[in-house]
């Protein structure tokens, strides 16, 4: 081979690329030309200096403690309770994963100055908080009369809890401030979205605290005899169904699509 | 040593290339950061990983072809599926170039003249050098990394590592000329 025929195997040679029988040859052919030997010294030069360049910048001290940090986040609620308290308790099959609905009772905390509607927005964004971030409910529990106790100790009131399927499961209530509202919130489980159920209290039964849900701008549906109103939720993905019952109004808010929500409501 | 830990310990050989990929701290950051939050969430999975470095610097080139490159191809590219179609790809080029470099002072190089001549070449051909010159990834392994024919990978570091001198071999002129 000639000069030029050896040059094109320089790069390999140097990253040790090539077989026994070509790298003899270009060792051969470099012993004997010294035009070569001196271009392959340069190529080796050059090399070593963009490697020990490039190898110069270390990446930051905090960078490594960041990405832990950002690793051993704290595992949000909803997969907690899946990992213990559900298959703990075995209240479900292993293999389901459970939904969450979240009912939020306003019926004592609802201000004066809120639009009618404003009491779903706020139902709405905890409902997204308590997905979204790693919020943890205020009170881990399964039975209706604990629960009804904590609001009643936090607030004086007693909650009404709206009567679900039984396939939906209980598991904790918050009781979170949002805009200067508090906002009373209980969580379910359910199937495999999370549902928040948002109840307005009628207000005839406590003057002065209530507030109604507008339901005239949503969409009816007459249902096994109940009259259910259907609308998209303000983030544009939830799905919201409101009914009456036992003189109480009912907002349930979902990411299930609304003949799914429909079923957990009625009693088939 | 927990694998975690092992993944961290080419934390610096991730980063420094990262920062001449994206060209920038605080985006080179976000990439490794990146890299490791896909790569403990896949640990996460049981699965097995037998070349750790290379596992990462695959996941590292995804990411930044993905999320940093806006022309995701660059199309004056030619592919060669095998090595000899490279070598027979290069038959002319080799002969032109005879000029004779070895006067002009490569070793009076700064390291900016350097990181500037890395920074300027397209990014395939950077990519390449990173991986081979700087990580010293076998041109097997870069295949893999870079999803690509050998044949391309050793054209890309053929072809980089030509400009790259080119490039070089200006700056060092220009300061030979400037001490004169
Ligand atoms: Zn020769
Ligand atoms: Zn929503």
């Amino acid at each position: 081979m000639n000069c030029n025929d050896i040059r094109k195997y320089f790069y390999a040679f140097i990253d040790n690329e090539l077989d026994v029988e070509k790298n003899i040859e270009i060792l051969a052919h470099l012993d004997m030309c010294y035009e070569c030997s001196q271009k392959i010294e340069e190529e080796r030069l050059l090399h070593k200096r963009v490697k020990e360049t490039v190898c110069m910048v270390k990446a930051p001290a905090y960078l490594e403690h960041n990405i832990l940090k950002s690793v051993a986040k704290k595992p949000n609620f909803f997969t907690l309770l899946k990992e213990n308290l559900l298959l703990k308790s075995r209240l479900l099959p292993l293999t389901a994963i459970a939904t969450v609905v979240i009912i939020a009772v306003s019926f004592f905390v609802i201000q004066s100055n809120l639009k009618k509607n404003d009491a779903l927005y706020l139902a709405e964004s905890e409902f997204h908080n308590y997905l979204k971030e790693n919020l943890d409910p205020d009170i881990r529990s399964q039975s209706v009369k604990s629960i009804v106790e904590y609001f009643q100790n936090q607030t004086g009131l007693s909650v009404p809890l709206p009567v679900i399927k039984e396939d939906v499961q209980l598991v904790g209530a918050a009781l979170p401030r949002i805009k200067g509202v508090q906002v009373p919130l209980i969580f379910y489980m359910h199937d495999e979205t999370p549902i928040a159920l948002f109840v307005v209290c009628n207000s005839d039964s406590l003057p002065g605290y209530g507030i109604n849900i507008d339901f005239s701008r949503m969409k009816g549906v007459s249902k096994d005899n109940m009259m259910l109103y259907t609308d998209t939720g303000y983030c544009g993905s939830c799905q919201i169904i409101g009914w009456k019952e036992a003189g109480n109004e009912y907002v349930m808010i979902s990411n299930l699509n609304s003949d799914k929500m429909m079923r957990i409501l009625t009693k088939v | 040593m927990s694998q975690k830990d092992s993944l961290l310990i080419h934390i610096d050989a991730l980063y420094r290339s990262a920062i001449y990929l994206v060209k920038n701290e605080n985006n080179a950051e976000d990439l490794v950061q990146e890299v490791y939050l896909r790569a403990f969430k896949f640990l996460q999975e049981d699965k097995e990983i037998s070349n750790e470095k290379a596992w990462l610097f695959k996941i590292l080139i995804n990411t930044f072809i993905n999320q940093y490159r806006k022309d995701k191809r660059e199309p004056s590219l030619v592919d060669f599926d095998t090595i000899e179609s490279f070598y027979g790809s290069i038959e002319e080029e080799a002969m032109v170039s005879t000029t004779a470099e070895n006067e002009v002072g490569l070793d009076k190089l700064q390291d900016d003249d350097v990181k500037k001549a890395l920074e300027e070449l397209p990014d395939d051909f950077r990519m390449a050098i990173l991986l081979s010159t700087a990580e010293g990834f076998s041109y097997k392994e870069i295949s893999d990394i870079v999803k690509c024919p050998i044949g391309t990978v050793m054209s890309r570091i053929y072809r980089g590592r030509r400009m790259l001198k080119e490039k070089l071999t200006n700056y060092a002129k220009k300061h030979g000329y400037e001490r004169e």
